[in-house]
């Protein structure tokens, strides 16, 4: 049985994994089966014709990391308009962390005692998880 | 089991260290505090101390994970009893030292 199709991105090894996972109720067995496809041109056989339920999940990973699976009839885009590049691509910049100022970049010592002469430190943090191309 | 309503502050015990608000994973916390010297004045190297001036919580981003209660090395953050009120106003949610207090 066809349980869900998903995908996740490795842009280090240039590659996009595409995952399905197929249980088999009555054995209690599950599988995890992926494959990798090239990031620069991904393209993957579909399932469609094996588990008419996976059209929209590979509908859903056509739309989120622009991987095409020949043979689905519709890869029409479900959640966006289709013009937001790939969203759940590693480097497709989150918008409410760049749109947004980090509250840690703030620091006491930027707000001087009177008389006193803000001390520069080291090196300023940058805010976790967020890679610096995103940042301004 | 301890009972998670919301994050209470102890304005006193906070250092202004930062380590909250840069641990937020929502970055739902915002502190603003400015330094004073402490101590005499006259010393060769007068030793300054942070004060706060504003501590901010927006419960609105708040996934109550409670990190910040966790990093917090003076306890200036901890769990308190009470939910956070409903409100009805725009950006009501963002709660300052008065509201998070006790």
């Amino acid at each position: 049985m066809f349980d869900m199709l998903t995908a996740v991105d490795d842009p280090d090894a240039a590659s996009i994994r595409v995952v399905v996972h197929l249980a088999d109720v009555d054995q209690g067995e599950r599988h995890l089966a992926w494959t990798r496809v090239d990031r620069d041109d991904p393209a993957l056989d579909s399932v469609v014709a094996l588990y008419p339920g996976a059209a929209w999940h590979e509908r859903e990973v056509h739309e989120m990391f622009g991987v095409r699976f020949t043979g689905n009839p519709d890869l029409s885009p479900l959640l966006t308009t289709g013009d937001m590049g790939f969203p759940l691509r590693r480097t497709t910049a989150l918008p409410a962390r760049v749109a947004t100022a980090w509250p840690g970049a703030v620091e006491p010592s930027d707000r001087p005692a009177a008389g006193r002469v803000a001390a520069r430190p080291r090196s300023r943090p940058g805010p976790p998880g967020v890679p610096p191309q995103w940042q301004p | 089991m301890s009972v998670h309503g919301r994050i209470a502050l102890t304005p006193a015990n906070c250092t202004s260290c930062m380590l909250c608000v840069r641990e937020c994973p929502t970055w739902c916390i915002s502190l603003q505090a400015h330094q004073e010297v402490a101590g005499d004045p006259g010393a060769r190297r007068p030793r300054t101390v942070n004060v706060l001036d504003d501590f901010s919580i927006d419960w609105g981003l708040c996934m109550y994970c409670g990190i910040c209660v966790d990093v917090c090395p003076f306890d200036a953050l901890a769990w308190g009893p009470d939910p956070v009120a409903v409100t009805s106003a725009p950006g009501g949610l963002r709660h300052g030292i008065d509201e998070l207090e006790g």
